[in-house]
């Protein structure tokens, strides 16, 4: 066995966020850039008002390392991935500031008349950096070894397979091709998918060189040393440390005046995981920019005027209960479910946690994502109810003992406690496991025997389509099978509306089905949602150009953190004075 | 030189046996040790692959020797979970833990000997109750209760040295090398001092009853020579024992230290191994860890004839 070749993917330490995110979350997370923070003195100034100095080095630091291989199809890409992957990798698409999707590699991405088949035309002129071109072989190419990825594949479920498992794909000319769906990969039964190009603003969409892909399977690359078209090519790695990439001086892009993209010259990615440490890098000038999700961190950040606060608040994930409804016992029990959610006062919880500074979950679906609503109908906080429920199916079945894990971080712990403390006043016994979070991602896929509840963040997205194979019934593969539906959840209510989702094109009706799919996790108590996650991009003053990255057809910017919470566009980062 | 052949051996027993327990340990605790060693997240067919490779369904002895076998031609193995080879990570990560124990001893030195040296010499005095409370309030204090004072006032308040530290090495750019280690290398040396200066002090305190003192006192040598040259080297035997078992202590420290200032280090990296059992780089840290805390000990021990001549004529004699 090569190693550099055949390496298996690490767990890593990637949040439960991480698979999420690159699988499906198309567009999500969105950045209200340079929005004020607590004070005006936070506010960005406007870009427009500086002109970018090209040159210079930034130094960013991110919570996580994936220690990716770094090929499209291998790595499990949290935000802090698809941040560093975008600096050398280009995707075929990205979401826009209107929450559209625009081509990027992709000139052109059109659909037949019903969704099933899409004609992509790839931009003339652009070349990886080994000088390879991009054209529509490679990134058929890609979109075969990636759509192929272990956690990629049930993302792609949709998409019509030939025999041999590769998609079908059309060459049409040296540039174009088209791309088909098919139920559960059967080309003889399309499936209508108006959204799927949004899936080509992820993990699916990063494009490599093909050259490069073929030496790596052939170990005469490295796996770590990735080439692409993008802004930046890659310097060095040394993983849990840091990434340094120099700018790409045949890059592609312009800006509107002509300037050519990226304007750094240099950006040093730094993997500090500590939260507190990452905001002392900040304030102690160590590091340019930063990305948490630590409310503790974001709370005092965000009310010192030195920083700029880039909110993304928008479309993120949920932090929630995440059940084993495969695994026999109580919390197969629809009341005893709805119980353990009653005797949870969100409120406290947050205050207790996150310093009060996250919004209580009312649902599933984060602010701004379809179906969001304010409330899906889900327990209330009523202890002296839940205290019934509890005796009441303990009457007949015997004592509820619940296993709560969790990741080993303070806050977490701080978490568990009081669920433990909430549920015990309502006569729950429960044992709370801290395992590192890899492991704890590693025994959801797998529905280890030990996985009965989990604390959990995961769901960013905007439509609902992109939550499919999160809880589609088709995926609640039996342990030890691995399953991205980590909850086992095989609803068939919930199954019909997420296949109509997919398939409808008018955005109001499917914000029906996704709101119709929120109050079933309501009314069943299939997960028990606490919080929804609030992330921020801090940065020094003099780092301009967040939010500012230009589509390439010129009608609007490329949203950071679209899917990816945290993430920002590397392209038009400059620092002024 | 039997002496020292008998040391050897006993080494070479203390490592064999130490890096099996680990190993026997990591399989123990691990379902599927194939899978962890994998990276937990891949398919069956490459879980399967590790399992061949590293023979994992073979008796653990079987095992031991094949990884003992590798340690020989200095095959570390692969971190599937890191996608790296143990090796590299190894030339990634020794330096930083490396200088971060150096120079975590040698600021434990510096500050540590002068202040025994006095607080003995003026025993009872302003000093050497000052000197008394601060140790012992140091000796309290976790390093991550160093570290974040230290961060907090030097690096974030005062910006003098950063937080967020990068691994420079000493030849290329030593000034930057002082200012990125200064910190971490702190957080470890001002416990060290601590508990040097205490015992120091006690030894020294000792020593200085002595009837070779006293008759150099009579002969009229200066306090300064008496105290630097005959006193410390009589009382250095704890304070050297005392830095050779610290080397253990010193790794499980550097794990704070690196962490907080977010240094690439060894100390760091088992942590990370140990949580995602990643099985072969907790064994090859671990067996490297035992190579240094016992090759440390073996020069002690031998170090001793060397600096006290009561042992090494008792030895003789022996």
């Amino acid at each position: 066995m090569r190693h550099r070749t055949k390496r298996a993917r690490a767990a890593s330490t990637v949040g439960a966020v991480i698979i999420a995110f690159s699988l499906i979350a198309t567009a999500c997370g969105g950045s209200d850039s340079s929005d004020s923070g607590g004070s005006s003195d936070t506010t960005a100034a406007p870009v427009e008002d500086v002109t970018p100095v090209p040159g210079g080095t930034l130094i960013i630091a991110g919570e996580a390392e994936v220690s990716n291989p770094w090929t499209p199809a291998a790595i499990q890409c949290d935000s802090y991935c698809q941040l560093r992957a975008r600096a050398f990798y280009d995707p075929i698409a990205v979401v826009g500031e209107d929450r559209e999707v625009h081509g990027w590699l992709a000139e052109s991405i059109t659909a037949n008349a019903d969704s099933t088949v899409f004609t992509i035309k790839v931009r003339p002129g652009i070349s990886f950096t080994d000088g390879t071109p991009v054209d529509a072989a490679a990134v058929m190419y890609n979109l075969n070894a990636t759509s192929g990825g272990l956690l990629i594949k049930p993302a792609t479920k949709d998409l019509a397979r030939n025999e041999d498992g590769t998609l079908v794909m059309e060459s049409i000319d040296d540039m174009t091709f088209t791309l088909a769906t098919g139920k559960g990969g059967d080309a003889a039964s399309p499936v209508a998918w108006p959204t799927f190009p949004y899936f080509l603003t992820t993990q699916l969409g990063l494009v490599a060189s093909p050259k490069w892909l073929e030496d790596v399977k052939a170990g005469t690359a490295k796996p770590d040393q990735p080439i692409g078209s993008g802004p930046f090519t890659f310097v060095s790695y040394a993983p849990g440390d840091k990434m340094v990439v120099k700018k790409n001086p045949a890059y592609w892009m312009k800006d509107k005046d002509g300037v050519q993209l990226p304007y750094l010259d240099q950006i040093e990615f730094r993997v500090i995981t500590d939260s507190k440490v990452r905001q002392s890098a900040l304030e102690s000038g160590d590091v340019d920019l930063i990305a948490t999700s630590d409310s503790n961190a974001i709370k005092p950040l965000s009310e010192n005027s030195s920083f700029v606060w880039t909110k993304q608040e928008e479309y993120g994930e949920v932090n929630y209960l995440l059940i084993n409804l495969a695994k026999k016992g109580p919390l197969q029990d629809r009341n005893v479910r709805c119980a353990l959610g009653m005797a949870v006062d969100k409120v406290a919880l947050i205050d207790a946690t996150g310093a009060g500074f996250l919004a209580p979950a009312g649902g599933m679906m984060s602010p701004g994502q379809e179906g969001y609503l304010e409330d899906n109908g889900g327990p209330q906080f009523d202890v002296e109810t839940a205290k019934q429920m509890i005796t009441d199916y303990e009457s007949a079945n015997g004592d509820v003992k619940v296993i709560y894990s969790t990741t080993t971080s303070a806050t977490n712990l701080l978490t568990a406690q009081y669920l433990q403390t909430a549920w015990s006043a309502i006569g729950v016994d429960t044992e709370v496991v801290q395992i590192e979070q890899s492991k704890l991602i590693s025994n959801a896929l797998t529905g280890a025997d030990d996985f009965e509840a989990f604390g959990w963040r995961n769901h960013a997205g905007i439509f609902v389509d992109q939550q499919n194979f999160w809880w589609n019934g088709n995926g609640a593969n039996p342990p030890p099978q691995l399953a991205l539906n980590f909850g086992r959840l095989s609803d068939p209510v919930i199954d019909d509306l997420l296949a109509k989702a997919r398939s409808e094109a008018d955005p109001e009706i499917r914000r029906g089905y996704a709101e119709d799919i929120n109050r079933q996790f309501g009314k069943e108590c299939w997960t028990l949602p606490n919080s929804y996650t609030k992330w921020a991009v801090f940065s020094k003053p003099e780092v301009k150009g967040i939010g500012r990255t230009p589509t390439p057809d010129g009608t609007s910017t490329a949203r950071d953190g679209a899917g990816f919470p945290g993430q920002v566009y590397t392209h038009a980062l400059f620092k002024a004075g | 030189m039997r002496y020292a052949l008998q040391r050897l051996g006993q080494f070479i027993l203390v490592f064999l046996v130490v890096t099996f327990l680990v190993m026997v340990i990591t399989r123990i605790g691990s379902k599927d040790p194939a899978r962890d060693l994998a990276g937990g997240l891949v398919a069956q067919e490459q879980v399967d692959e590790v399992r061949e490779l590293y023979r994992l369904d073979e008796p653990f002895v079987v095992q031991y020797g094949n990884w003992i076998k590798n340690l020989v031609t200095l095959d570390f193995g692969y971190s599937y979970a890191q996608n790296q080879s143990v090796n590299d990570m190894m030339k990634q990560r020794l330096l930083p833990s490396f200088f971060i124990g150096i120079w975590a001893i040698f600021i434990g030195l510096l500050l540590a000997v002068p202040t025994a040296i006095y607080s003995a010499y003026r025993r009872d005095g302003a000093f050497d109750k000052t000197m008394s409370t601060t140790s012992f309030a140091f000796l309290s204090m976790p390093p991550i209760v160093i570290a974040v004072l230290l961060s907090f006032f030097i690096g974030v308040k005062l910006r003098w040295f950063p937080v967020d530290s990068n691994y420079v090495a000493l030849w290329d750019n030593p000034w930057q090398h002082f200012r990125n280690f200064i910190l971490p290398s702190f957080t470890l040396g001002l416990g060290l001092s601590a508990v040097w200066t205490r015992l120091l002090r006690a030894d020294l305190i000792n020593t200085l009853q002595s009837d070779f003192i006293m008759l150099a006192r009579a002969k009229g040598m200066s306090p300064r020579r008496i105290l630097w040259v005959h006193a410390l080297r009589a009382s250095a035997l704890s304070l050297i024992t005392s830095i050779a078992i610290q080397m253990g202590g010193l790794i499980g420290g550097a794990v704070v230290a690196e962490q907080f200032f977010a240094m690439p280090g060894i100390g760091d990296r088992l942590v990370f191994a140990i949580q995602q059992n990643d099985l072969l780089v907790v064994q090859a840290i671990t067996a490297l860890l035992a190579i240094v805390v016992v090759a440390v000990n073996l020069l002690v021990d031998l170090f001793y004839a060397v600096i006290d001549p009561r042992i090494r004529h008792a030895r003789a004699i022996k």
